[in-house]
C-alpha cells in the first residue's frame, strides 16, 4: 500500500530522516516507534503526503508520489490522518467531522447520515450539535478520528494519537483502532511512544532512531530479539550483559560474562564478542539455598536496591555484573528479601537474546 | 456655551425631521465608504491569503511596506490618485476626478494596507496544525484559504471594520478627488468641514452625531458578532 525507497528528510541543514526503505502491506496496522526525535512523526507526515520528501522515493497504492505531475490532493483524499494534538474548527462538530465530505461534495443529507455513523464508531453518538470548543481532550481525538473515519480512507496515519491522554481516553482510542482494522480491514499506521500500545495494535514494527530505521518486524522479533543495543534499550531490554561465547550446543550459545556461564537460544551459529539482552520480567528469583551454583543461567547475586514500580518490584542484583528483575509484589513479599540479601536469579534460555558485538 | 447647546439641538431638529440635505449626504457617505470597504476586502482577503499561506523572497519587507502604509496620509492617495485621474493624467480619459466611483478608487486604495496587513496577521495566528488538518482532509489550495478565512473570521471582521471607519472618516481624499460638491460628491466629513468654516455650526454638528452614531453601530455589531463566535 505504502513503498519508501531510500526516502530522507532534511529540516533546513538537519538531517531529520534518511535512507529509510520499509513497506506497508494493505491491511496492516504499522508502528513505527522510537525514542522522541527519531524521525517518526517526520515519517508518517511525508507518507500522508503533508510534507515531500527531500530525498528518495515514495509509492502509494502502486504508484509513484512524483512532485508536479501526480495528483497529490486525489492522494491524499483516499488516506487520512489522526495528529497528536487534535484541532478543532470554529464549528459544531457536525460541521467539524463532515468537513472532508463538504472538500469532496457531498450533499448535505448523505453527510449527517455519515456523521452520524462514525459519531457512533468513536462513541460520541448524538455529539452533532455540540460546539467543539466545550469538548474534552479525549472527546476531540475522538472526534478528529470521526473526521476521518467519516471518508473511508484506505489508509489512517495516526501521530502518536493517545500521547496526551488519560488512560480512560487512551483505552477508548484504541478499541476504536482495533475495531476499525476488524470491521473495515483499514491499513493503519501509527506511531507511538508507548511500546505496549505499539505491541498491542500492530502487526508489524519499525524502529526508528536518530532518523534511520534501526529493525522492523513483528512486536515479538522487536522486544525479544533486538537487533542492537539502541532497539534493545528502546525496547525494554534493561540487562545488557557483555560476553564471549564459548561454544554452541544444539541451538544454545554458552557465553561466559565474569564469573557467570549464560545459556541463550540462538537460531544462528555465533561466535565471538556479544551482548546478552534480557528482559527484566524474564528473570525469575528464588532463595539463596534453593540455587543449584555452577549451571547456566543459575546465578546468584546480592540484592543491592529495591524500587516500587506500580504492581512490579524491581530488584537491582549484583551477580558480578549487574542484574535487573521486575517482579510481581506478591512474589516479592513472599521471597522477604531486602538490600544485601542473597538470593538465586534464573531465566530461561530463549528468555534471553544475543546481539553480536561486532554487528554494530 | 449656548451656542454649542443651541447647535446641539438644533442638530438634534434635523436629524430628527430627517432634514433632505442631511440624509442625502449621509446616504452617499455610506454608498461610496460601503463601497470602498466593499472592494477592499475583495482584495484584501485574496491578497492577504496568498501573502500569509506562501514563503516567498522580500516577504518581510513587504509586510513592512504594507505597515508602514497603514499610516498612509489620507491625503498622499488623494495627490497620487488626482495626479493620475486629472485631465493631464494617464488615466484623465476616465473622468473620474469629482466624482463618487474616483473616491470610492481612493478610498480603496487607502484602506486596503490596513486590511491586508491585518488579514495577514489574522491567518498567521492561526495554529498551523489547522493548515495540516485542512491539507490532510484533501483540501484544495483554494479551500484551504477559504477554510483558513473562516477560522479567522472573528479577527478579520475586526479588519474590515477597521477600514470601513477609516474610509468614513477620512477627508483628504473625499476632498481633493471628490471636490465637495454638494448634492454630487460632499460626504458628510467634507459638509462639516465646510460648513464650518462658514458658521453653520448646527448643521456640522448634525452631521458630527451621524458620523459617530454610524462608527457606534458598526462597533456593536462587531462585537455582538465576535461575542457571538466566542460562546
Amino acid at each position: 500500500m505504502i513503498r519508501c525507497e531510500n526516502l530522507g528528510w532534511d529540516a533546513g541543514e538537519k538531517t531529520v530522516l534518511d535512507g529509510i526503505g520499509l513497506e506497508v502491506t494493505r491491511g496492516e496496522a504499522f508502528g513505527l516507534i522510537g525514542p522522541s526525535g527519531g524521525g517518526k512523526s517526520s515519517l508518517i507526515r511525508i507518507m500522508d503526503l503533508l510534507e515531500p520528501p527531500t530525498r528518495g522515493r515514495l509509492w502509494i497504492d502502486g504508484e509513484e508520489v512524483l512532485p508536479g505531475s501526480t495528483d497529490v490532493t486525489g492522494m491524499r483524499r483516499r488516506m487520512a490522518m489522526v495528529f497528536q494534538r487534535p484541532v478543532a474548527f470554529r464549528m459544531n462538530v457536525l460541521e467539524n467531522v463532515a468537513y472532508g465530505l463538504a472538500l469532496r461534495g457531498v450533499p448535505r443529507p448523505e453527510r449527517r447520515a455519515r456523521v452520524a455513523d462514525a459519531l457512533e464508531t468513536v462513541g460520541l453518538a448524538g455529539f452533532e450539535e455540540r460546539r467543539a470548543s466545550t469538548l474534552s481532550g479525549g472527546e476531540l481525538q475522538r472526534i478528529s478520528i470521526a473526521r476521518c473515519l467519516v471518508t473511508d480512507p484506505e489508509v489512517l496515519f495516526l501521530d502518536e494519537p493517545t500521547a496526551n491522554l488519560d488512560p480512560l481516553s487512551t483505552g477508548v482510542i484504541e478499541e476504536v483502532i482495533a475495531g476499525l482494522r476488524r470491521d473495515r480491514g483499514i491499513t493503519v499506521v501509527l506511531t507511538t511512544h508507548d511500546l505496549g500500545q505499539g505491541q498491542r495494535l500492530c502487526d508489524r514494527l519499525a524502529v526508528l532512531a536518530g532518523g534511520r530505521l534501526v529493525q522492523t518486524g513483528t512486536p515479538l522479533e522487536v522486544f525479544y530479539r533486538p537487533m542492537s543495543i539502541d532497539v534493545a534499550q528502546f525496547v525494554g531490554a534493561e540487562n545488557l550483559v557483555e560476553g564471549e561465547v564459548e561454544r554452541m550446543d544444539r541451538g544454545i550459545a554458552f557465553v561466559r560474562a565474569g564469573p557467570a556461564s549464560l545459556a541463550v537460544a540462538v537460531h544462528a551459529p555465533v561466535a565471538g564478542p556479544v551482548t546478552v539482552a534480557i528482559r527484566p520480567e524474564e528473570i525469575v528469583l528464588s532463595r539463596g539455598e534453593t540455587c543449584r551454583t555452577g549451571t547456566a543461567n543459575h546465578l546468584t547475586g546480592r540484592v543491592t536496591a529495591i524500587d516500587s514500580d506500580g504492581p512490579m518490584v524491581r530488584v537491582l542484583l549484583d551477580c558480578g555484573f549487574p542484574l535487573v528483575a521486575l517482579i510481581r509484589r506478591l512474589r516479592y513479599l513472599e521471597l522477604g528479601i531486602e538490600a544485601g540479601s542473597v538470593i538465586c536469579a534464573e531465566f530461561d534460555p530463549g528468555g534471553a537474546h544475543l546481539i553480536p558485538r561486532t554487528r554494530l | 456655551m449656548s451656542a454649542i447647546t443651541e447647535g446641539f439641538l438644533q442638530a438634534v431638529d434635523l436629524i430628527v425631521s430627517l432634514d433632505p440635505e442631511v440624509m442625502e449626504i449621509t446616504g452617499r457617505t455610506l454608498y461610496i465608504s460601503l463601497s470602498s470597504t466593499l472592494i477592499g476586502t475583495l482584495i484584501a482577503l485574496p491578497a492577504g491569503g496568498i501573502i500569509a499561506s506562501r514563503e516567498f523572497r522580500g516577504k518581510r519587507a513587504l509586510m513592512n511596506l504594507i505597515q508602514t502604509l497603514y499610516s498612509l496620509p489620507t491625503v498622499i492617495v488623494g495627490l497620487l490618485l488626482f495626479l493620475l485621474i486629472s485631465s493631464s493624467g494617464p488615466f484623465g480619459g476616465l473622468k473620474l476626478l469629482f466624482t463618487s466611483t474616483g473616491m470610492i478608487i481612493g478610498q480603496s486604495l487607502l484602506i486596503l494596507p490596513i486590511m491586508i496587513g491585518l488579514t495577514v496577521a489574522a491567518l498567521s495566528a492561526i495554529d498551523p496544525l489547522v493548515r495540516d488538518t485542512l491539507v490532510s482532509l484533501g483540501a484544495t489550495r483554494g479551500q484551504q484559504l477559504i477554510a483558513l478565512l473562516r477560522e479567522a473570521r472573528y479577527a478579520i471582521l475586526a479588519a474590515v471594520a477597521l477600514g470601513f471607519g477609516r474610509a468614513i472618516s477620512e477627508v483628504g481624499v473625499a476632498i481633493m478627488i471628490g471636490g465637495n460638491i454638494r448634492g454630487y460628491t460632499r460626504v458628510l466629513t467634507t459638509a462639516i468641514s465646510l460648513e464650518t468654516a462658514m458658521g453653520n455650526t448646527a448643521l456640522s454638528i448634525a452631521l458630527g452625531i451621524i458620523l459617530l452614531a454610524i462608527a457606534l453601530i458598526v462597533n456593536i455589531g462587531v462585537n455582538l458578532l465576535q461575542g457571538g463566535g466566542r460562546a
